[in-house]
């Protein structure tokens, strides 16, 4: 493993820990206000209270502990949103790689299409129609992410279709579902991988910018994207409330990207370079 | 006139090439043969300054028409006084540029206004024998001769005293190559250059070179006439490559092939690089190398 | 080619475009319109809470929501072809003209933010190619690679404070004037100069490995002729192929730059919008952006084609 691979998975595993399991060793309330306490700076400031090291909200909360829960909301909204993504993209990228013909024309233009729009505009308007709520960002979030994993996917299917051993399989009498799960779904693993790993950085930024325009998860409940919506308001005397989750947010989005270039070149994936 | 003495190049610390010296002289045709890997496009590139990668110049000079080519030098004097055919023609254009603006550029580069460049890439591009109607084309609506052409007209376009051409018709179909090797030779005998021929193939040079040069493991072991060292090839490995030349008209049994393979770079063994696989070996082939003397560096054939 | 068939393949490819725009504002305007009544009485929302069922009633007889689902479809794509979008239920002008009248904003740091990535990107992109092997050019590799990783919405906070709050060099919320589209720009345009940055880099990696590169410096091509002439030419159709999708993306974050800064753009009165159930805006916008995305990738085509010859013969055999 290359040492930036290295670096990123141990980065990603300390996060994930911290956030799994920080909230518990801390015992601190994420939501009990302290109006008494309140816009505490970090420990190193004059003015800083004991208890509260990485300071106070406006309401007195304690931000490590709010850092640490609102990491475990970004987190598993951007797993489950782009597992789900990853998955759908794989299940139609095969359908579509082997089947071919116009099914094969007719979701890649779909593809095209959907890929092109904006796609922050469309969920802010369905969010703003039908309210939001973790299971509605989840379902928009894979809604967006699905078709780079089906591209990738179909491509290498149309690869791999072609050559001697699936023939042979199909030859030999091997069923479609034989030959989709025996042969391809493991040729287009690798790919999907360094996909999903590249998803995951897109969702857990998306999920913040919905957040941070009140769009996302719903307070009191934090996530990174709503600890620096409530700092907005307060940024010049309380600069300190939206530094915390602005770091967490890019540290994790750091290493997922130097994870999914390590990956990339480790297993030799080639794939459009969009955004 | 080409002179070349003693040229070392290294790729880290393995010798591609190891001291190579020779002339050519203006309007001759030097014919550089040798099997692949023997350092031959090597040696070439590192006269006209082209070498990339690891590979670097480490020692001796080369001296044209009484400048030495220094590093400096060559920036200038590329295009202008030495002009390069490429081996493979589908790649050694532009394929986003239109083949007369790629002409053109070789005279722009060298202070010719952009009115009288067009001009002469049109007289140019009719040169050698493609109509001036062409310049407004792209590298992938011509084909592989017609590519290699333009490549001969862009080496020629400053009529250049130094003309090298490396391997110029072997990405080429046979149908081809005479109408290619032909346009360059005109091209040659025009501009009056002196012209390195690089080729593994015997039959081509015997048909366009003035002299021969035979490497082999980075070294040269030959130089003569095209009469000499085809006719009476001196150095064993010569003679082994003449014997597997294919020829019309001779014998239907296998071709004589020189046994064992040509030395990787890495691994030469001492002495004369040619030693294992040499039919005449004397005690001290395996631990001194000889030296170019009398054409020919061989211990076996001195007459001492 | 010049061939007297261009005609009919200009014809042709502009139909296939037309039917593109179609496809994508009628799929997207389908979906928004199910989902609006779907999810509520927009005309208990017009009469506010303080109005009575008759009222609403009216209202909604007014509007033809009495009407089948099917029937208002119908009367909404015949709205649609007239671009008539209703009024805006907060400030009663018309949806769409309320939208167009904010564009030039939205367009202006968007557009600045393209000539960013090409005026700087590029240049960035090409000096850490030439340097690749130096300090410099891993320093500015390594350091678009941090700025892609910044989220618009924390650097833009970040450029807030520094630059507006706290050294006072630059005006923090509005957009009064053109002074105050500077910092939605930089937020905007962080991550797509260092992604040119990149593509730059590793399409002149690539090409400068080319053969033809070679013969350049043959013919005496300067550094710089070989970068600039031949190299950054064949290096160019994955930055323009990445400009294209990345033009719906940034119009996608205009949304959040804007609402920051309090910048009066399409992106803000979006949000307003949304939060103020306003959603003859919403429709209009959506519209509105869904056509530019169209057209920016018709412009991002034609440029394609006009970049590299092969894929011009292609486009028209």
């Amino acid at each position: 493993m290359r040492p930036s691979v290295r670096i990123a998975l141990a980065g990603l595993v300390l996060i994930a820990l911290a956030v799994a399991v920080g909230p518990l060793l801390l015992g601190v309330d994420a939501l009990e206000q302290d109006l008494p306490a309140k816009l505490a700076p970090p420990f190193w400031m004059e003015g800083a209270l004991a208890g509260h090291p990485l300071g106070t909200d406006q309401l007195g909360r304690d931000l490590l502990a709010r850092v640490l829960v609102g990491g475990r909301t970004s987190l598993l909204v951007g797993f489950a949103a782009s597992t789900l993504a990853c998955a759908v993209g794989i299940v139609v990228g095969l359908l579509s790689g082997y089947l071919g013909g116009w099914i094969d024309r007719l979701i890649m233009g779909l593809g095209d299409l959907w890929i092109a729009f904006p796609f922050l505009v469309l969920a802010i308007a369905t969010i703003g129609v039908v309210g939001s709520s973790t299971p509605v960002l989840i379902t928009l979030l894979t809604l967006a992410g699905w078709v780079t994993s089906a591209r990738v996917t179909r491509t290498i299917v149309k690869q791999v279709r072609g050559e001697d051993y699936v023939a042979a399989s199909v030859g030999a009498g091997a069923g479609h579902l034989s030959v989709l799960t025996r042969h391809l779904l493991p040729a287009v693993a690798g790919a999907n991988l360094v996909m999903w790993t590249f998803v995951v950085g897109t969702m857990v930024l998306v999920e913040g910018g919905l957040s941070f325009l009140g769009l996302g998860v719903r307070p009191p409940a934090p996530s990174w994207g709503t600890i620096l919506s409530d700092g907005r308001e307060l940024l010049e005397t309380a600069w300190w409330i939206p530094l915390w989750p602005g770091l967490a947010l890019t540290l994790t989005v750091l290493l997922v990207n130097l994870l999914g270039d390590g990956l990339r070149d480790a297993l030799d994936v080639r794939m459009d370079d969009h955004a | 006139m080409l002179e070349v003495k003693d040229l070392v190049v290294t790729a880290g610390d393995v010798r591609i090439v190891d001291g190579v010296s020779f002339e050519v002289r203006p309007g001759e045709v030097l014919g550089m043969v040798g099997e692949s890997g023997s350092g031959k496009t090597m040696t070439m590139l590192a006269v006209a300054g082209l070498l990339s990668g690891p590979a670097r110049v480490a020692g001796g000079t080369a001296v044209l028409d009484g400048t030495e080519l220094t590093a400096a030098r060559l920036e200038r004097l590329r295009g202008r006084r030495i002009g390069f055919v490429f081996q493979d023609p589908a790649t050694s254009l532009n394929p986003l540029m239109r083949v007369g603006t790629q002409i053109s550029e070789v005279l722009r580069i060298h202070g010719v206004s952009r009115s009288e460049a067009r001009r002469r890439a049109a007289e140019l591009l009719e040169q050698v024998d493609l109509g001036p109607e062409r310049a407004g084309r792209y590298p992938h609506e011509l084909s592989g001769g017609q590519r290699q052409r333009i490549v001969i007209a862009m080496a020629i376009a400053l009529r250049p005293s130094l003309l090298i051409a490396d391997e110029p018709t072997t990405a080429l179909d046979v149908t081809v190559q005479e109408q290619v090797m032909r346009v360059l030779r005109t091209a040659q005998r025009e501009t009056g250059a002196a012209t390195v021929l690089v080729s593994h193939d015997l039959g081509l040079v015997a048909e366009a070179a003035h002299r021969i040069a035979v490497m082999y493991a980075g070294r040269l072991v030959e130089t003569g006439t095209v009469q000499e060292v085809l006719g009476t090839p001196r150095h064993p490995y010569s003679a082994a490559l003449m014997r597997s030349r294919p020829r019309v008209g001779t014998g239907r049994g296998p071709l004589p092939v020189i046994p064992g393979y040509p030395p990787a770079p890495k691994s030469r063994p001492p002495g004369c690089a040619f030693h294992p696989r040499c039919p005449v070996t004397l005690d001290r082939c395996a631990k001194e190398t000889p030296p170019l003397v009398g054409g020919v560096a061989c211990w076996a054939v001195r007459d001492d | 080619m010049k061939s007297d068939r261009t005609g009919p393949r200009v014809l042709r490819a502009g139909a296939v475009w037309l039917v593109r725009l179609a496809v994508t504002v009628l799929g997207v305007l389908t979906l928004l319109f199910f989902l609006l009544r779907l999810s509520g009485d927009p005309a208990a929302v017009l009469v506010g809470p303080g109005g009575t069922l008759e009222d609403i009633e009216r209202v909604r007889r007014e509007l033809g929501l009495d009407l089948p689902l099917w029937t208002q479809y119908g009367a909404f794509l015949g709205d649609v072809a007239r671009l008539d979008f209703g009024v805006s239920s907060y400030t009663g002008e018309p949806a769409i003209s309320a939208v167009l009248v904010r564009l030039p904003l939205t367009l202006q740091v968007v557009g600045a933010t393209l000539a960013l990535a090409l005026l700087v990107g590029v240049p960035l992109g090409m000096l850490a190619a030439a340097r690749a092997r130096r300090p410099s050019g891993r320093a500015i590799t390594a350091g678009a690679a941090a700025a892609q990783a910044v989220p618009n919405f924390v650097l833009g906070m970040l450029l807030l404070l520094v630059f507006s709050l706290w050294l006072g060099w630059l005006p923090s919320y509005g957009s009064e004037s053109p002074l105050h589209s500077v910092l939605p720009t930089l937020t905007l345009a962080a991550f797509t100069v260092a992604r040119v940055v990149r593509l730059v880099r590793a399409g002149l990696l690539e090409a400068l490995s080319q053969d033809f590169i070679r013969t350049v410096r043959a013919k005496g091509g300067s550094r710089l002729r070989v970068l600039a002439r031949h190299a950054l030419p064949n290096a160019f159709p994955p930055v323009l192929a990445f400009l294209v999708v990345d033009s719906a993306y940034l119009l996608s974050s205009t949304v959040i730059v804007e609402q920051l800064y309090a910048y009066d753009g399409i992106g803000k009165q979006l949000v307003d919008a949304i939060f103020q159930r306003d959603y003859p805006i919403v429709q209009a916008t959506v519209f509105v952006v869904a056509v530019l995305v169209v057209a920016v990738s018709a412009v991002g085509d034609v440029l394609g084609a006009l970049a590299d010859p092969r894929v011009r013969r292609e486009a028209a055999g």
